[in-house]
């Protein structure tokens, strides 16, 4: 049977062209009318050859003409383009089919085509004519390439409105489509139905996708995922028939926010926050767009913006806050037919101040301990002057490392020629730099390298590693020679940068006197900061989770450097603690169906809190404690937008998540035929297209790809070729043979 | 081309007018280009009287001599050395016909060979006699050797006009019996007629001990029918119009026109006639050569 009606044709107005077939007609019966006029004088014997050769050269006419005909209705219904609404194939009567239907998840497929219609559920109608189409007894699996890819209906099943139902429930497109893991998801499936339905013989599988090239190429030329995509394109190729629907939008133009960032590490009430958005055009034409920017629903920025094709456009803005805690801030840009990606969200928390804590490793007693004193002014000079201040030191002894009920609570922990640390301490300070907090560790007399080096260095369980280098040998000048002098290496590290073009800061010049040898490891992602001229690394940070750590090899007090009376001490303190504290804010920025995770230290076993999506929706979230610890993971995350997460009591906390979608799939470029088979799928697949008339695009007759390439149009080609070469051949035969 | 042979080139004599003249510059062309005269040692019989015996025909008998010498003398002798050449030209429509690639008719081509021959005949003091004919004998010259008589062949020729069809067999036939006195029968002709009447005629001309050449005329488009266009054939003697192809039919009016040939010359050598086949394109030569052979064979037999 063959499932078909009439062939549609891209290009419908050429058919005009069928009455073209009339031509030959037409020349013939005109040449009857043109001719010469000649006297002859054997006309017995022209006669003779005529009345002999006429009913021959009838024939040869009639057969000329055929062939000619034949050749212009071929040619015409080749340039129309026949689009496949029919199978390629046949498909036997009491042939039992698997047919599996895979659909591209990736959000611009949600690219509007019309007034009304969308690559989306155009999918879906493709779809649901692939299930109409099906036989008594054939089975259906759904599998959507997503991220990652869900099997919708994974075993085959004969209950073909049960699959329309799970068809029409499927969500709005929002992430990205992982293709590799979609088609391993697809290969196994197959097999299992193979193994669990013996008495279904084919396998048949529908790709339906918009053959986005951000989707289908994996990065590099050479990457192994494309190997592997390739691998399984041979696989999928040995079990089933396998055919591709191009529901793709021929000439699509889209703007989006590709990202939105705040340009300082953190945002304070204090001083005016900056922010960056970066827009594209992926179009052909330069667009004037509208840009705003809210912030808890209130607009705070406007600008038009102009974009050039394929050139991002960065917009900064600055914003003081007027309030602390979480902000919902949105960047939008005036929407076009892909929404989605014109909205970009970001989560703000705004810290009223940042706590500080010194470890202080050996008190003086007196009111000024030097150890922690000059750190102590550094981190708030204006102290008595002005009326708030971002940080707020607070100085405690070492004990405070498993006292305190929640390092948490502080930004950052300085520790102050702390002698020892301990299992224990390690312990504590390793989830807290994990989570974001920033430990920034001074050397001094007391400090015991092989303590430092056991239980956060190198010697350290991996888990427990914060150390950037090992702690070396302490290595000191007497103070009749020369002090060691400060490399600053060319400012290269963006720690320096308020010291990059002006020398005078006098960081170069600092004179240091004892120092300990900081070894970084090979193969190591720590970067050095400061340099001992000519002996290796001073200062050097790593980042662990989301926190950092920073290790300074000599004093916080002037024991063994003139760094705190210098006056480059209290920018290089506030930068290296600026430095420490980025990325806290990256875990409340999410990417579609990712998780929202966050932990809290609390003592109440059964803490919960309430999460309220972008739509409004509220959903109780039982959260999992281990030790003290409670941790939320929320997966729902399927519409970008803020997340709100209400901790409930006893914290009664409020936090805000961001989620967006993946900028990757803006660009909407597709693949033609040639680049799919040449970089992708070179095994067999049959490519298809679906063009209803509501997807025709104005100055888009006919859409590049893949309805050149229907394979009805190459086989009529090869029938105009072989009519070309027939036509010829006969000729000559007539003219030359009798 | 020597410069004396450039008259045998059909373009050469179509820019030469009169036919005397044509015709001198063949026979001169044709002489010259010789390197031996193929007249060389042959000696005419000069005439002499013969008694007259019972049962001879009195029509010969030299009556001024029986006048003045009482005695009965015949001719008889005299005559018979001379030889006699009967050209005999085809004169009918289709002999009008001349293509692009022909720079004479076939009519002036055949007309061009009956002067040289003629000229030759007579420079050898022999007889040329002369006759037209289409569907009919249209004009009827008897053999003569003088000059006067070669003049007025030449003023016959350059009258002559096609007019009507071709009928070659009762032509033949008539002729047979006209040419009451044996000699060397030149028949210029494209013999587009029925060929077994034409051939009894042939037949009928060697039955009366003529010998007999036929120069079989062509012009080359006849021959090579090279036409691409439709076209509309109108033929020359009163033929239906007839609508063609050329290019899907030229394969087969050539198979025809080859068969018709190859028919004359089979018929030709079957009751010993000279046959020549010549294009209007082609050097005269060859009809001079082959009418010499034959005045040669016909004089030392």
């Amino acid at each position: 049977m063959v499932l078909a009606q009439l062939p549609e044709f891209a290009s419908v107005s050429m058919l005009g062209w069928l009455a073209a077939a009339g031509v030959p007609f037409l020349i013939h019966l005109l040449s009857k009318r043109r001719f010469r006029e000649r006297e002859w004088a054997a006309m017995r014997y022209l006669r003779s050859a005529v009345q002999k050769r006429a009913k021959r050269i009838r024939v040869e006419q009639w057969l000329l003409l055929l062939v000619r005909t034949l050749l212009i209705i071929l040619m015409v219904l080749a340039i129309a383009q026949p689009l496949a609404s029919q199978m390629p194939y046949t498909i036997k009567v009491g042939e039992r089919v698997h047919r599996v239907i895979v659909l591209d998840g990736s959000y611009s497929m949600n690219y509007r085509t019309g007034d009304e219609g969308d690559v989306w559920k155009e999918t879906l109608q493709t779809a649901r004519t692939l299930v109409e189409s099906h036989q008594t007894g054939d089975g259906l699996s759904l599998l959507l390439m997503d991220s990652p890819p869900q099997a919708i209906v994974g075993s085959p099943t004969f209950d073909e409105q049960a699959f329309l139902l799970e068809l029409n429930h499927l969500p709005e497109r929002t992430s990205r489509a992982e293709v590799v893991a979609s088609l391993e998801r697809t290969l196994s499936l197959i097999e299992e139905a193979k193994r669990t339905n013996p008495e279904l013989k084919r396998t048949e599988v529908h790709f339906i996708s918009d053959l986005g090239r951000s989707t289908w190429i994996p990065q590099g030329a050479d990457s192994p995922e494309r190997t592997r995509l390739q691998e399984l394109g041979t696989s999928l190729s040995r079990e089933a028939s396998l055919v591709l629907w191009n529901v793709g939008s021929s000439r699509p133009v889209n703007h989006a926010v590709v990202d939105f960032r705040m340009v300082d590490q953190f945002a304070t009430m204090t001083e005016e926050t900056e922010f960056e958005i970066t827009l594209e055009l992926y179009g052909r034409e330069p667009e004037t767009k509208p840009l705003q920017v809210l912030i808890d629903g209130s607009v705070v920025f406007e600008e038009q913006v102009s974009l050039e094709p394929r050139v991002p456009k960065t917009v900064r803005f600055g914003h003081l806050f007027r309030h602390g805690g979480f902000h919902a801030m949105e960047a939008r840009l005036q929407e076009d037919r892909l929404p989605l990606d014109d909205h970009r969200f970001l989560s703000v928390e705004v810290k009223e101040s940042l706590h500080v804590l010194l470890v202080d490793g050996r008190p003086s007693g007196d009111r000024f301990s030097p150890n922690t004193g000059f750190l102590r002014i550094a981190l708030n000079p204006e102290q008595g002057v002005a009326s708030t201040s971002l940080f707020e030191p607070e100085v405690r002894p070492e004990t405070v490392l498993l006292e305190a009920p929640d390092l948490s609570f502080y930004d950052a922990i300085f520790l102050c020629d702390v002698g020892r640390i301990t299992a224990s301490e390690a312990k504590r300070l390793q989830p807290f730099v994990e989570r974001g907090g920033g430990l920034l560790i001074f050397l001094g007399p007391q400090v015991v390298p092989g303590s430092y080096n056991r239980w956060l260095g190198p010697e350290a369980d991996p888990d427990f590693r914060l150390l950037p280098a090992l702690i070396g040998p302490r290595i000191s000048r007497s103070e009749d020679d020369e002090p060691f002098k400060i490399d600053p290496r060319q400012y290269q590290h963006p720690v320096l940068d308020l010291f990059r073009g002006n020398p005078l800061a006098g960081l170069a010049d600092t004179p240091v006197y004892t120092y300990h040898q900081l070894d970084m490891p090979q193969e190591s992602s720590a970067e050095t900061i400061l340099d001992i001229q000519g002996n290796g690394p001073l200062i050097v940070e790593q980042t662990v989770g989301e926190g950092k750590v920073v290790l300074i090899g000599t004093t916080s007090d002037t024991r063994w450097n003139e760094m705190p009376r210098w006056h480059s001490f209290v920018p290089l303190v506030q930068e290296l603690l600026r430095f420490a504290l980025q990325g806290p804010e990256e875990k409340f920025q999410v990417v579609v169906d990712q998780p929202l995770q966050y932990s809290v230290r609390t003592l109440s076993a059964d803490l919960k809190a309430t999460v309220t999506t972008p739509g409004n929706e509220q959903e109780e979230v039982n959260l999992r404690t281990s030790g003290a610890m409670s941790h939320l993971e929320f997966h729902a995350t399927h519409l970008p937008g803020n997340y709100q997460v209400m901790w409930g009591p006893p914290l009664s906390q409020k936090m805000l998540f961001a989620v967006n979608v993946d900028p990757r799939e803006s660009d909407l470029r597709s693949l033609s035929v040639e680049e799919f088979r040449e970089e992708i799928w070179p095994s067999p697949i049959t490519f298809l297209t679906q063009l209803p008339e509501s997807r025709v695009e104005p100055g888009s007759a006919t859409a590049p790809g893949f309805r050149q390439q229907v394979s009805w149009s190459t086989g009529l080609l090869y029938g105009v070729l072989a009519l070309l070469l027939l036509d010829t051949l006969l000729g000559w035969r007539f003219a030359h043979h009798t | 081309m020597q410069p004396s042979q450039k008259y045998l080139d059909p373009q050469t004599l179509a820019s030469l007018q009169g036919l005397e003249l044509r015709a001198h510059r063949i026979v001169e062309g044709y002489v010259a280009g010789l390197h031996k005269s193929p007249f060389q040692g042959y000696s005419v019989e000069f005439a002499e009287h013969r008694e007259y015996v019972p049962g001879d025909d009195l029509r010969y008998v030299d009556w001024k001599v029986y006048g003045r010498t009482d005695k009965i003398y015949l001719k008889r002798f005299e005559e018979e050395t001379n030889l006699l050449v009967y050209l005999v030209l085809d004169i009918s429509r289709s002999m009008h016909y001349q293509s692009d690639a022909a720079s004479l008719s076939k009519l002036e081509y055949a007309k061009c060979i009956c002067a040289a021959l003629g000229r030759l005949v007579l420079m050898q003091q022999d007889s040329v006699g002369l006759a037209t004919f289409d569907e009919a004998l249209r004009q009827y010259l008897r053999p003569s050797g003088t000059a006067q008589h070669f003049k007025q062949m030449l003023h016959l020729l350059d009258q002559t006009e096609a007019i009507d069809k071709t009928n070659t067999g009762p032509i033949f036939h008539d002729l047979a019996e006209r040419f009451t006195k044996r000699g060397l029968v030149v028949i210029v002709s494209d013999l587009f007629d029925d060929v077994e009447p034409m051939l009894a005629g042939l037949k009928h001309l060697r039955h009366r001990k003529h010998d007999v050449i036929v120069f079989h005329l062509f012009d080359p488009a006849e021959w090579e029918f090279p036409f691409r266009d439709a076209t509309l054939f109108r033929g020359l003697e009163a033929e239906p119009e007839l609508m063609a192809d050329p290019r899907a039919v030229r394969q087969a009016y050539l198979k025809e026109i080859q068969a018709f040939q190859a028919e004359v010359q089979r018929g030709c050598r079957l009751h010993q006639v000279e046959y020549v086949r010549l294009q209007t394109d082609q050097s005269l030569g060859q009809s001079i050569s082959r009418f010499l052979a034959a005045r040669a064979k016909r004089v030392h037999v």
